[in-house]
């Protein structure tokens, strides 16, 4: 078996500046080794540990800051071990999730330390669980290889089943732990299916191969459609597992009300927004390959599937959230009425005008980055009530204008963001998106703008009933005295959604059109001839298997 | 029991079935009908055993009778006993190893020819592996017998290994 | 008969999927839709090995995504058992139907 050295694997094998671009991971794995050597050496101190994390998340981020610097003039830094493989992708786009990621990771630990520091007495454990799932993100966000999108996505996935039932004598925890451990599980078998069909399809793990057979596919000159259909479909089941969008959002309400609120804002804020760059990097990395072969007119279908799904996963959201008392679950109900707006946007990308695909996937962009302060500053407040009053509900938020005007201000300021009111910074994602799919001029564009318009109106009633509970009612509860760390963290939160959004809106968008312009800049490997006869050489070894399967045959012949 | 004689009797006849007809000739169709008549004959026996046995013998129920041991000890209880979870530990240390060498594999396939370039990869990632288990094993997770303060966590609900091992 | 070709592993493998959607759409015990999962990753294994060897020679993309797919499988039944166990004692069953307490 001289196969593997057949190839000149070792000659490529990632070194020196190589090993500098993904710095931050290994920092991320060397945290989560110290944070398991400090009990043997030093004990089982929670302070110590996380300090030790401290220290690690640090030095993660100060390489991340590196890596993206170094990144930000090349255009898509290719780091893969076989040229071409996409089997890890470090550009603009993972650099930026990778350097927001770990400063929300730093705002965790710090919402951990406030409120469950104290008690916890399994420090180790949880963080390498939470520098675990950290890690499975950043590895979902850098990668178009199905390999490692599925171990990634796995490897996200698994810690965050046991971080949702952490607390082993609550009975909330181990159920909403057990349901989304089935939940995924299922959806991760299934993705795998999927993706071992793709593969066979396309003869390739590559995820630009992949489009190309699937455009190819659509185009009535490839693989049977209705096998293509099922295979993208199953494989696609895995990722709308992680963004929780219809019908893979069952596990998403349950979850995160049993979970602990720093565990819920983990889940809910940068586990929902890998899920959604990875789904960006496929989309974009499709369009890129399909609007080179000018195939674009053909997969019209999947931009009706996805619009649909969208439509149906943001009314579901909106209208669940209308009858929940339990701010969390409140706020898990409308996290997926949200995934549902960022996947309108993802519709607008699948379109014959790659101008338009721009569009879409830079308001995405923007939206996700917003979407990102608006969690972090509802869930944080939330979380801070919460560990003052002892409970979740919608009545421990009454009055709170006047018992703790520091956290009802943010509070307000991020709700109505969610709802996506002028001055305030979910506006311009909404309307980046509106305006995006407006450029479409398409009924698919009108119909997802209705859908958002009405679902923005019917979104305004749960939101503001918060709102009226805090400012109009009082009940006479006890004052609350928030940790200053907590308050900073809502606070910057909010100053980032009112004010400084909207000053530098402008010069926002601008940097998110340059991130998205540069998904689209055609790798060698990405770029594919609507010729049939162009077609590379491995795949005509994928054909062998076709003739096999002699209901495929008749498709096979045309080809010449 | 007659039962017995008559099977035998009838696998005979359906191996001369099988057989008599020029073996050498061919083939598929006397092998399938010889397998066929086989099973059918089979089939039919044991109704018709279970069926006149059914209809001649003598009906006396007794709970005694129905017990799983009719002569012996009396049954203790259920056989579904919950195993203790100090196993499940023992498993869950199994399970991390196994996989570990699954992944060696391909390693060792290709060692000869990589020589030491592929030393050190494999040095990292057994240090990925050691590392939490030298954790759990300090922490006491592996004692079978704990001592009392050490019972606080009876379940390793997160191993650190899991992670690790799918990097 | 003719030679086992692809189409038969193929086959092999949509069967063993189908059980195991099967299992996991009825059982209503965790460890038994466990269980199925573990039958959907084996039939993914069975394609993962068939099209590697049918997509030609020096290509080990298919086999080496088997095994980290056994890997993945290890990872998560080792996981899923202990949340299984965490449930256990607090419900003191591991049926999925008495999980009720989260709703609406």
């Amino acid at each position: 078996m001289n196969v593997i050295a057949a190839t000149d694997y070792w000659a490529n094998i990632p070194i020196g500046e190589h090993l500098w671009l993904v710095s931050p991971m290994i920092v991320l794995v060397c945290t989560m080794l110290a944070v398991v050597t400090c009990p043997i050496l030093l004990g089982r101190r929670t302070r110590t540990i996380t300090a030790v994390v401290a220290i690690g998340v640090t030095a993660a981020f100060v390489m991340a800051i590196r890596v993206a610097m170094q990144v930000a003039d090349g255009g898509t830094s290719g780091l893969s071990t076989v040229s071409g493989s996409g089997m890890l992708i470090i550009d603009n786009l993972s650099a930026g999730y990778q350097l927001l990621m770990l400063a929300f990771l730093g705002c965790v630990i710090g919402l951990w330390w406030i409120g469950s520091a104290a008690t916890e007495r399994d420090a180790p454990e949880f963080f390498v669980l939470l520098l675990g799932s950290a890690l499975g993100m950043v590895l979902m966000v850098s990668t178009s290889n199905l390999l490692m999108i599925v171990m990634a996505i796995e490897m996200a996935s698994l810690p965050s089943y046991a971080l949702v039932s952490f607390n082993k004598r609550d009975r909330a925890g181990a159920e909403g732990g057990l349901k989304y451990m089935i939940f995924g599980a299922i959806c991760a078998a299934i993705m795998l299916y999927g993706a071992s069909l793709l593969y066979g399809l396309a003869g390739s793990l590559n995820f630009a191969d992949i489009a190309k057979m699937v455009a190819l596919s659509f185009a009535g000159g490839g693989r049977d459609v209705v096998l293509v259909s099922v295979a993208l479909l199953c494989f696609f089941a895995g990722v709308a597992f992680k963004i929780s969008a219809v019908p893979f959002h069952f596990w998403c309400p349950d979850a995160f009300q049993a979970a602990k609120i720093e565990v819920t804002t983990w889940l809910s804020v940068v586990s929902k927004a890998a899920g959604l760059i990875l789904l960006v990097r496929l989309v974009a990395i499709f369009c890129g390959t399909v609007g080179a072969a000018g195939l674009m007119h053909t997969v019209e279908p999947i931009a009706w599937g996805i619009a649909i799904v969208a439509a149906i996963t943001c009314t579901l959201g909106n209208i669940a959230a209308y009858r929940q008392r339990s701010v969390k679950r409140l706020l898990a109900y409308s996290s997926i009425a949200h995934a549902g707006y960022m996947l309108m946007a993802t519709a607008v990308f699948i379109h014959p005008d790659v101008a338009g695909s721009e569009a879409g996937i830079s308001a995405l962009l923007a939206y996700v980055f917003i979407y990102l302060f608006m969690n972090l500053g509802a869930f944080g407040v939330t979380a801070m009530v919460y560990w003052a009053t002892g409970t979740d509900d919608i009545d421990a938020f009454t009055g709170l204008i006047r018992r703790a005007p520091a956290l009802a201000i943010p509070m307000i300021i991020c709700l109505m963001s969610l709802v996506g009111l002028p001055p305030f910074g979910g506006f311009l994602g909404k309307w980046w998106i509106w305006i995006a799919l407006g450029r479409l001029d398409s009924t698919l564009g009108w119909f997802l703008i209705m859908v958002m318009g009405l679902n923005t109106v019917v979104s305004l009633y749960y939101y503001l009933r918060i709102v009226v509970r805090m400012t109009l009612r009082d009940d006479g509860q006890a004052v609350l005295r928030p940790s200053f760390g907590g308050m900073a963290m809502v606070n910057v939160c909010a100053i980032v959604l009112f004010p400084v959004m909207f000053i530098f809106a402008n010069g926002f968008k601008s940097t998110a059109d340059h991130f998205a312009r540069r998904m689209f800049v055609p790798t060698a490997d990405a770029t594919v001839s609507a010729e049939p006869s162009v077609e590379g050489d491995h795949s005509a070894m994928a054909d062998a298997w076709v003739d096999d399967a002699a209901g495929h045959n008749d498709r096979d012949v045309k080809r010449p | 029991m007659g039962c017995v004689a008559l099977e035998t009797v009838l696998a005979v006849a359906a191996c001369v079935v099988q057989a008599s007809p020029a073996p050498h000739q061919g083939t598929n169709v006397e092998l399938v009908v010889g397998l066929v008549m086989f099973l059918l004959a089979g089939f039919l026996l044991a109704f018709v055993g279970l069926s006149v046995g059914r209809i001649a013998r003598p009906n006396m129920p007794h709970p005694e009778k129905a017990s799983t041991y009719e002569c012996g000890e009396p049954a203790i209880g259920d056989s579904w006993v919950q195993f203790d979870l100090r196993f499940y530990t023992v498993a869950l240390v199994f399970i991390v190893f196994d996989v570990e060498v699954a992944l060696l594999w391909p390693w060792a396939v290709v060692y000869r020819d990589m020589g030491g370039a592929a030393f050190w990869p494999f040095l990292v990632f057994f240090l990925l592996i050691a590392i939490p288990f030298l954790y759990e094993w300090k922490s006491g997770y592996l004692d079978w017998v704990r001592a009392s303060t050490g019972q606080r966590r009876e379940s390793v609900l997160d191993s650190p290994e899991d992670a690790e091992a799918s990097t | 008969m003719g030679t086992i070709g692809l189409t038969h592993y193929l086959v092999v493998a949509a069967i063993l999927f189908c059980s195991g959607m099967f299992v996991m759409a009825t059982k209503r015990n965790a460890i038994g839709i466990l269980i199925g999962v573990e039958l959907v990753l084996n039939s993914t294994n069975i394609n993962f090995v068939a099209f590697d060897r049918y997509l030609g020679p020096g290509q080990l993309d298919g086999q080496i995504m088997a095994l980290f797919v056994i890997v993945l499988a290890a990872a998560e039944a080792a996981l899923a058992v202990a949340i299984c166990m965490n449930f256990y004692r607090n419900l003191s069953t591991i049926d999925v139907d008495h999980g009720t307490e989260l709703r609406g």
